[in-house]
Formats: structure tokens, C-alpha cells, sequence
């Protein structure tokens, strides 16, 4: 049966509000400009293969990032009642300028190509980019948060389209944004942590942990590159 | 061989799998995803420009905003426009949105469009020509909404739940024109 059909019988039932918001966000996170910014969340959760309690902690913190993103923007829509089709088009512009970017840039720190003393694209980006490499479980958390508020056409039509409107309607709605963000973090939290586990076994019966922490840098650094090189090459050409 | 060296083979065996089977998951959850991403793509084709089907409304009647099509009133439609808004970027859930409205229009209310009853437009919103229309149904991003004329009023309503049939034109189909049906039926 088709994931998207299946949430919305549970959505129309409005038997469990909660699920339904969740999975409303986990339908979210499959669509392809979401899957570019969770493969290279995943990439640097992973990095930290030594801990297990890190890799933990740090999909914890972007998931937290996405939902508290999610949550506060939501608030802002119900306490100041603001036109959500002016917020959605100034998100989506920000995404679409910002986004591709930002990867790349993170990634290229990551790679230590740059020094973020350089300022590429704006002194803050740079240093904002220069955060999220440096302190790894808070740059999760920045990282979730900034890639929540990056909407792509999909995730914006469900998180305005969709979510908002059944949270507008229902009692306890205003909580559903949070539902949604930790949807929308799933996939990195299921994929994620086995991966680091599993690497963490591998290097530590080799002893190699320093040297798979420093290849996972690199890995990492890749996924951002290639998720920018994605974002960038459709808005370039239209395709998100 | 001493039975210490052979358990420590054995642990290094184990860690082999472990590593192997975590980078077959990893990698094949990641690579199904680009795959249904790209193939949703390909399959999306070119986009060419604002699309316009039968005939909008031409009188200017005053409107109201409506949540859903659930909360129309009962009553003789007399003209539905039918208008999916997108922005000048557009996602393969968006794409697949438009051409598959298009189509459902297309495949069972050709006779309506001939009639002049109704109407589909596929306009961007970021165009500036198509500024007003958008305004007057508050559209930003993807989104698809009704015009329904019933005794005087243009009643004007979103239909969101099409985001949940975006991956299957079968589905999307059958959904719309359940939607449409009860409305254009008489007309």
C-alpha cells in the first residue's frame, strides 16, 4: 500500500492527532530535497564513532534542532496569526538561495579546503559554516534547526498545506509542529545510529579509531558537498 | 594455531560483518531513495510555461475563502475554476501535482471544459502577470484551489489532501475526481 494514501486515512480518521502530525513529517522527509539534507546530517552524526553515546546525543540534538525550528515557527503562525502564505514564500525563497550554499560550505570546512576566515558568500555564513564543523553535537542541533526552516516546495506544502490548517482546527493543535519535526528526523535517526554503531565495533576491533573517525570527517564533508551540489543544481535548473 | 590467536580471528571476522552489514543497510536505504528520486524526475518530464484549459470565470463575483471543499455549501454550481499554483522552482511532488490535475480534468471533464463551465489554469506564482489571480486566492507556494460559483458567490477553497497521492497518478486520479464529481455533476 502507498505510504501517502495510508497517512491520510489516518489523517482523515482524526482518530490520533499526534500520529497523525508525526507521520505527516515523516512523509515529508522522503521527498528528495529532505532526503539531500538528512544524508549529510547523517554523514556528520556519524563522525563521532568513538562514543556511541556522542552518535546518541547528536541525533538527539538534530532532531531537537528540526523540532524546536518546526515548533517556534508554528508558534509564531498561531500567537501573531500571521498570513502563513507570506511566511511560506519568504522561507521558500530563503531556502532556495541559501541552502545549496551553506552544504557546500560546511562541507568544504569540513574537508579543511577553506578557513572560514575567508569569507565566502557573507562573513556570517562563514562563520556560521566554521560553528557547525567545529562543536559537533551543538552544530547538530544548528544544523537541524537551519535545515528545518529550509523548505523545499514539498515540505512546505505539507507543513502549510496540510499541517497547519489540522493544527488551526484541532485542540491541542499547537503541539503538532513538534510532531512533525520529529517526523521529519526519523529517517537520520534510523539509518544513523546503527551505521555509527556498527562503525564503532569495526574500528574498535581493529584499533583504528582515530583513523575511521578522520576518514568519516571526510565522508561527511562529501555528503555536504554533494547535497549542496544537489540543492544548487535544481534550483539551477528547476528540480527539487 | 593457540585457541586465543583463533578467538581473536574469530572477533575480527565479527567486526568484518558487523561493519559490512551496517554499510549494506546504510547503503541500500540511501540508494533506494535517490533511486525513487531520480526516477520520479525522469519520469516528471519538461515543464513548459502557464497552461490554461476551457474557460475561468469571467464575471467578477464577490468571494469568500473557505478552508476545505467539505464546508461548501449545498446548492446549483453554476462555474468551477480549477487552479494549480507553483513557484518558478519546482519539486517532483509539484510537478507530478500539476500534470496529473491536468490530466484528471482532461480525461473525465473534457465536455465541461468545451462547455465553458470550467476551467484549469497551471500558473506560477512568481510570474507577475500572475500576481492577482494569486492574490485573490492567497496561493504562495504549490498549492491547488477551486473557484466555485453558486448563486452569486465565489466560493474559494484549497484542496491540500492531493500532497498524499503525489506518488501515484492512479490514486491522484480517483481522488480528484471524487473530489470534482459531486461539485460539476449537474452542471
Amino acid at each position: 500500500m502507498d505510504f501517502g494514501p495510508w497517512v491520510q486515512t489516518i489523517v482523515a480518521s482524526g482518530q490520533a492527532p499526534f500520529v497523525a502530525a508525526f507521520l505527516i513529517g515523516l512523509l515529508a522527509s522522503l521527498g528528495p530535497c529532505p532526503l539531500a539534507t538528512n544524508i549529510s546530517a547523517l554523514g556528520y552524526i556519524s563522525q563521532e564513532v568513538a562514543s556511541p553515546r556522542r552518535v546518541l546525543f547528536t541525533s538527539t540534538l538534530y532532531t531537537l534542532g528540526r523540532t524546536l525550528s518546526y515548533g517556534a515557527l508554528g508558534l509564531v503562525l498561531f500567537v501573531a496569526g500571521l498570513q502563513v502564505s507570506r511566511v511560506s514564500n519568504s522561507l521558500q525563497t530563503l531556502a532556495e538561495i541559501v541552502l545549496g550554499p551553506l552544504l557546500i560550505l560546511v562541507g568544504l570546512v569540513l574537508l579543511d579546503v577553506i578557513r572560514p576566515t575567508v569569507s565566502v558568500g557573507g562573513a556570517w555564513m562563514a562563520q556560521l559554516s566554521q560553528r557547525i564543523a567545529d562543536w559537533n553535537s551543538a552544530g547538530a542541533f544548528l544544523l537541524g534547526a537551519l535545515f528545518a526552516l529550509a523548505f523545499c516546495p514539498y515540505s512546505a506544502a505539507l507543513y502549510f498545506g496540510v499541517l497547519m490548517p489540522l493544527a488551526f482546527k484541532s485542540a491541542g493543535g499547537i503541539t503538532f509542529p513538534l510532531w512533525f519535526g520529529v517526523g521529519t528526523s526519523v529517517p537520520v535517526v534510523i539509518i544513523g545510529i546503527p551505521l555509527a554503531l556498527g562503525l564503532m565495533r569495526f574500528a574498535a576491533g581493529f584499533n583504528v579509531l582515530a583513523r575511521v573517525e578522520r576518514v568519516m570527517r571526510k565522508i561527511a564533508a562529501l555528503a555536504f558537498i554533494g547535497a549542496g551540489g544537489f540543492t544548487l543544481w535544481g534550483w539551477l535548473t528547476g528540480f527539487i | 594455531m593457540s585457541k586465543r590467536r583463533m578467538a581473536q580471528k574469530k572477533s575480527k571476522n565479527n567486526n568484518w560483518m558487523m561493519l559490512l552489514i551496517g554499510l549494506l543497510f546504510a547503503g541500500g536505504l540511501i540508494g533506494l531513495s535517490v533511486f525513487s528520486a531520480m526516477s520520479q524526475l525522469s519520469e516528471a518530464g519538461a515543464f513548459a510555461g502557464d497552461v490554461l484549459l476551457g474557460t475561468p470565470l469571467q464575471i467578477a463575483a464577490p468571494t469568500r475563502m473557505l478552508g476545505d471543499v467539505s464546508a461548501l455549501p449545498r446548492g446549483k454550481v453554476s462555474h468551477v475554476d480549477v487552479v494549480y499554483f507553483h513557484r518558478t522552482q519546482r519539486c517532483t511532488a509539484c510537478l507530478n501535482a500539476g500534470r496529473y490535475t491536468r490530466e484528471t480534468i482532461e480525461t473525465y471533464f473534457a465536455s465541461h471544459l468545451q462547455r465553458g463551465v470550467m476551467s484549469f489554469r497551471e500558473l506560477d506564482v512568481q510570474k507577475p502577470e500572475n500576481a492577482a489571480v494569486a492574490r485573490k486566492y492567497d496561493a504562495s507556494g504549490s498549492s491547488l484551489y477551486l473557484g466555485v460559483l453558486m448563486s452569486g458567490i465565489e466560493y474559494l477553497c484549497p484542496i491540500e489532501d492531493i500532497w498524499f497521492y503525489t506518488n501515484n497518478k492512479a490514486s491522484f486520479m480517483t481522488f480528484l475526481q471524487k473530489t470534482l464529481t459531486p461539485l460539476v455533476g449537474g452542471l
